[in-house]
C-alpha cells in the first residue's frame, strides 16, 4: 500500500473525529438555545383567547389502555407490586430493576400512595436521574 | 297505524344517532363540514364538544394573529415531513377522533413543551413534548414517552436472534417492521402529532426522533396546521390546569 495515502487516511480520520469531538458541545448547545428561544416565544405569547379552562391537566384520553388515569391495583404486596411492573409496564420495569434496593422500597412507598402509573413512572424516573 | 309508529321510531334512532355527531345541525350556522356540525370527545374523564365559534365577526387577537417570527427556528415546514408520514388538516383530526381515538387504537399528541401546551391545546390531545422522544433507546424519558404510546421494551436481543428474526422475515414467516432490536410496536397506538402550525418544529422534531427510534412511519400522522389553523378556524381550545395527585385506595 503507499504510505503516503495511509498517511493520508490517517490524517482524514484524525480530521473527521477532532470535528465530530467539537461539533457534539454544539449541537448539545445548538438544542438549548432552540428550546430557550421557544420559552421565550411562549412566554411572550399570551394564553388562547376563547379557551374552554378545564379542571386538571389530562396526560391521556380517557378511553385509551395506556394512558396515564390508568392504575396499578391497590394494596399489592412489594413482591406482587414488582410482578405486576414486569408483566404489563416493561419499559418502567426496565427502569425500576436499575434502582438500588432502597430506592425501590421508595417506588413501592410512593405506590401505595398514588398507585396511577404515570405518578409510578414518574418516580422512578426521578429517582433514576437523581441516582 | 303500525307502520306510521315504525316509521316514527326509525326517524327518532336516525335522529339520535345523527345528534351523537352532530350531523343534523338545527342550530349552527358555522358546522365543522357540510355533513358535521361538531364532534364530541373525551378529555379528562368530561365530554368537551368541538365546533366552531358561531360569531362570524370573530377575529384572532392574541399571539396566533402574528404573521412573522424569526426563521430560523420558526421556519416555515414542508408539507411532507418524512416519507411514509402522512400529513393530515382538521377533517382527517375528526375522523382519527371518531375512529381510533373513540377505540382506544389511537393518540393525538401536543408535541410541544409544557409551556406552550399550557395555554391551550387540542381537546383529546396528550402532551408528550419532542424532547422526551430525543434520547436514546435506554434514555428514561424517552422509555417513559415510549410506553406511553404503546411501544414495549424488549429484553435484551442478541443478534442471533434478530438474525433469525429478519431470515424468517425475509421468508414472509415474521413481521419485522414492527419490532426492532429495543422496541416491539406491535400493539402502538395510531399517533397524529401536532405542535404550533406550519412555523412550528416540535412535531417534526419528535416524530424524526421516534423514527429514528425504528416507530413505523405508516403509523404517523403529522398535523401541519397545528394551533395556528385550529384557532383560525375557530375550533374549540381547552385550557388544562395542574394536575394535582390522588391516592387512589
Amino acid at each position: 500500500m503507499n504510505f503516503k495515502f495511509v498517511v493520508h487516511r490517517h490524517i482524514r480520520i484524525l480530521l473527521a473525529g477532532m470535528m465530530l469531538w467539537g461539533a457534539t458541545p454544539h449541537a448539545v448547545s445548538a438544542a438549548d438555545d432552540y428550546l430557550s428561544i421557544l420559552e421565550e416565544e411562549a412566554n411572550s405569547t399570551g394564553n388562547v383567547a376563547n379557551a374552554t379552562v378545564t379542571e386538571s391537566s389530562p396526560k391521556a384520553p380517557v378511553n385509551t389502555n395506556v394512558g396515564e388515569n390508568e392504575v396499578i391495583a391497590p394494596g399489592l404486596s412489594f413482591e406482587e407490586f414488582e410482578a405486576v411492573l414486569e408483566s404489563q409496564y416493561s419499559g418502567s420495569h426496565y427502569l425500576y430493576i436499575r434502582l438500588s434496593g432502597r430506592d425501590r422500597q421508595k417506588v413501592y412507598r410512593s405506590y401505595q400512595d398514588d398507585n396511577r402509573i404515570s405518578s409510578v413512572r414518574e418516580v422512578i424516573v426521578r429517582l433514576l436521574s437523581a441516582g | 297505524m303500525k307502520t306510521v309508529f315504525l316509521k316514527a321510531m326509525t326517524l327518532g334512532v336516525l335522529v339520535a344517532a345523527a345528534g351523537m355527531h352532530g350531523s343534523i345541525a338545527l342550530a349552527l350556522d358555522v358546522k365543522l363540514t357540510d355533513y358535521l356540525a361538531y364532534i364530541d370527545v373525551k378529555y379528562n374523564g368530561e365530554t368537551v364538544r368541538i365546533q366552531r365559534i358561531q360569531d362570524q365577526e370573530n377575529i384572532l387577537d392574541d399571539g396566533f394573529a402574528k404573521t412573522s417570527r424569526k426563521c430560523p427556528p420558526f421556519c416555515i415546514q414542508p408539507m411532507q415531513v418524512a416519507p411514509g408520514v402522512t400529513t393530515v388538516g382538521e377533517a382527517e383530526i375528526f375522523r382519527f377522533i371518531d375512529r381510533q381515538l373513540a377505540a382506544g387504537t389511537g393518540m393525538i399528541i401536543d408535541a410541544r413543551t409544557p409551556s406552550w401546551h399550557e395555554k391551550g391545546t387540542i381537546p383529546g390531545s396528550v402532551n408528550i413534548p419532542f424532547t422526551q422522544f430525543s434520547g436514546d433507546d435506554d434514555d428514561p424519558e424517552t422509555i417513559s414517552a415510549m410506553e406511553k404510546i404503546g411501544a414495549v421494551r424488549r429484553g435484551e436481543v442478541g443478534w442471533i436472534q434478530r438474525s433469525f428474526e429478519k431470515l424468517l422475515a425475509t421468508l414472509g414467516l415474521f413481521d419485522a417492521s414492527m419490532k426492532t432490536d429495543k422496541w416491539d410496536f406491535t400493539n402502538a397506538k395510531d399517533l397524529l402529532f401536532y405542535c404550533n402550525g406550519p412555523w412550528c418544529g416540535q412535531s417534526p422534531h419528535a416524530i424524526k426522533a421516534l423514527l429514528g427510534h425504528g416507530f413505523p412511519a405508516e403509523k404517523i400522522c403529522y398535523y401541519r396546521g397545528g394551533m395556528q389553523m385550529w384557532k383560525i378556524l375557530g375550533l374549540t381550545v381547552v385550557v388544562p390546569k395542574e394536575e394535582k395527585s390522588v391516592a387512589m385506595k
